[in-house]
């Protein structure tokens, strides 16, 4: 296995104010990151304004001076700190909240030097070794012949916010990772290890191309959200803080796919719940079931899955559960789903 | 909430069952951050869920003067209720009535269906279809 550092920048983004703009995000999330559980037990308890509230001031700053392109060094990480800080919702914070903004700016003011140009990339790379940690250690052993080393990593830069924050090339073996100057940026900096766990999932390990964007979008993400609320081998503090910062990201990431049209709301409402649901009737049939999606032949029927993801959704309970359990492969389940009109 | 509302309605309850199932834990406040929606949205969807034992409640310790805040935790009872309202909600905005026609009515005659060997399906789906036939006409 190769665990050399391998993140590069996409030739048209290979500038030194988006590699500046990559370690401020990158640091910024980071610090958030490491206080965060804290955070929140104190905010959740001291507000309003909610722990999300606050990060969003942050994020938005962020995103704003992004765009304006103020940031041309790593050192400006400094001046998007002292602005989140002189907000007036900030700095009416409570004490136990005031106290872990302050050690969060400590971690900033002790990263953002220039010694540290280019850190960017090295907590890029260390959370896609600890991506793919986990997608062997915890997700693959329900599934059995999946074998992948860590895929190298490709920054690139969308100033438009139009392109994927993050997508994966299966034929080059890369995972592209997208700076956005948007608010949704700075919550996914905090969750990086997520966002390439989910490309690994849904687009590295596949083997059929054809998988619906709902399949791969919201199936499989759900299946990774599962798997980590039930990951008992993780501290339950931190655990619950990562879940809430993922959530928020998701939930970001999605009204802005929304808004710019890359997904449409009621496309992939017909994919949602479904993961979650069959997980709690049966694991195993669930796990089967989830194999057979990410073993699915380069020339398998992509249609077929798609449309008994859609059935089940669309069915009650009762229906749900004697169509996918015991799990009898999707074709089956199809002309079952058929034959009692759940098409 | 009441599955007869709106579009609109039903579409904040989806939202707001959506979230609760993603996040497990919550205060209202995080939800009404995350939605955007009214304070009485928020509060009337959690109401709603605590007599039945859908969701649990703690109030958290404070340092400073106020109300405590209330956090929020889903029970399995509340996930499975809500996973399968929002499948609800899904049929009805995609104008699947024919999904509450079956929620409302036995399913035994379709499970039975595709429980049985190949043999007898196709006599089993056809006393489904008749039933499902029967239904749909007196829905109308």
């Amino acid at each position: 296995m190769s665990s050399q550092q391998d993140v590069t920048f996409a030739p048209e983004s290979d500038l030194a104010a988006i590699h500046a703009r990559v370690d401020v995000l990158l640091l910024l999330g980071r610090a958030v990151r490491l206080h965060f559980p804290e955070f929140r037990a104190a905010q959740d308890a001291n507000g309003p304004p909610a722990p999300y509230e606050v990060l969003r001031i942050l994020a938005d700053i962020l995103a704003d001076q992004m765009k304006r392109h103020l940031i041309t060094d790593i050192t400006d990480a400094l001046g998007v700190w002292a602005s989140f800080t002189a907000d007036p919702a900030v700095t009416k914070l409570a004490g136990p909240s005031s106290r872990i903004i302050r050690a969060m700016g400590k971690r900033v003011a002790s990263d953002a030097i220039s010694a540290n140009a280019g850190m960017g990339k090295q907590i890029l790379w260390a959370a896609n070794l600890q991506a793919r940690r986990w997608i062997v250690e915890r997700f693959l052993p329900h599934l059995s012949g999946v074998k992948f080393d860590p895929a190298p990593v490709v920054i690139d830069y969308d100033e438009a916010g139009m392109r994927f924050c993050a997508f994966t090339s299966p034929l080059r073996g890369e995972i592209h990772w997208t700076l956005q100057p948007f608010r949704h940026s700075l919550f996914g900096a905090t969750v990086v290890p997520r966002i390439l766990e989910h490309e690994y999932v849904s687009h590295f390990i596949p083997r059929n191309q054809k998988l619906s964007k709902g399949i791969r979008e919201v199936f499989l993400v759900e299946t990774l959200e599962e798997e980590h609320r039930n990951d008992l081998k993780q501290d339950a503090r931190n655990r619950n803080a990562e879940m809430k910062l993922d959530v928020w990201f998701r939930d970001l990431l999605e009204q802005h796919s929304y808004h710019i049209g890359q997904s449409s709301r009621v496309e992939l409402r017909d994919y949602k719940g479904v993961a979650t649901r069959m997980r709690l009737r049966s694991k195993s049939d669930f796990w089967k079931m989830t194999g057979e999606i990410l073993y699915l032949p380069e020339d398998g029927d992509a249609d077929v899955v798609d449309n008994v993801i859609k059935a089940l959704s669309a069915s009650p309970d009762d229906y749900a559960g004697a169509l996918g359990i015991p799990w009898k492969g999707f074709l089956e389940c199809w002309e079952d789903a058929k034959m009692i009109g759940r098409k | 909430m009441n599955l007869q509302r709106s579009n609109f309605g039903q579409g904040q309850a989806y939202r707001l069952s959506h979230l609760a199932i993603r996040l497990r834990t919550f205060t209202a406040r995080e939800l009404i951050a995350l939605t955007g929606m009214v304070e009485d949205t928020v509060y009337g969807f959690l109401a709603k869920l605590t007599p039945p034992g859908y969701l649990q409640w703690e109030e958290l310790p404070r340092s400073t003067r106020g109300r405590p805040v209330k956090r929020y935790t889903l029970t399995e009872a509340g996930v499975d209720y809500l996973l399968e309202r929002n499948a609800d909600i899904a049929s009805i905005l995609r104008g699947d009535g024919l999904r509450r026609i079956e929620t409302e009515a036995e399913p035994a005659a379709a499970i039975a269906a595709i429980q049985q060997p190949a043999s007898a399906r196709a006599e089993a789906a056809a006393k489904y279809s008749a039933v499902m036939s029967d239904l749909a006409a007196s829905a109308e």
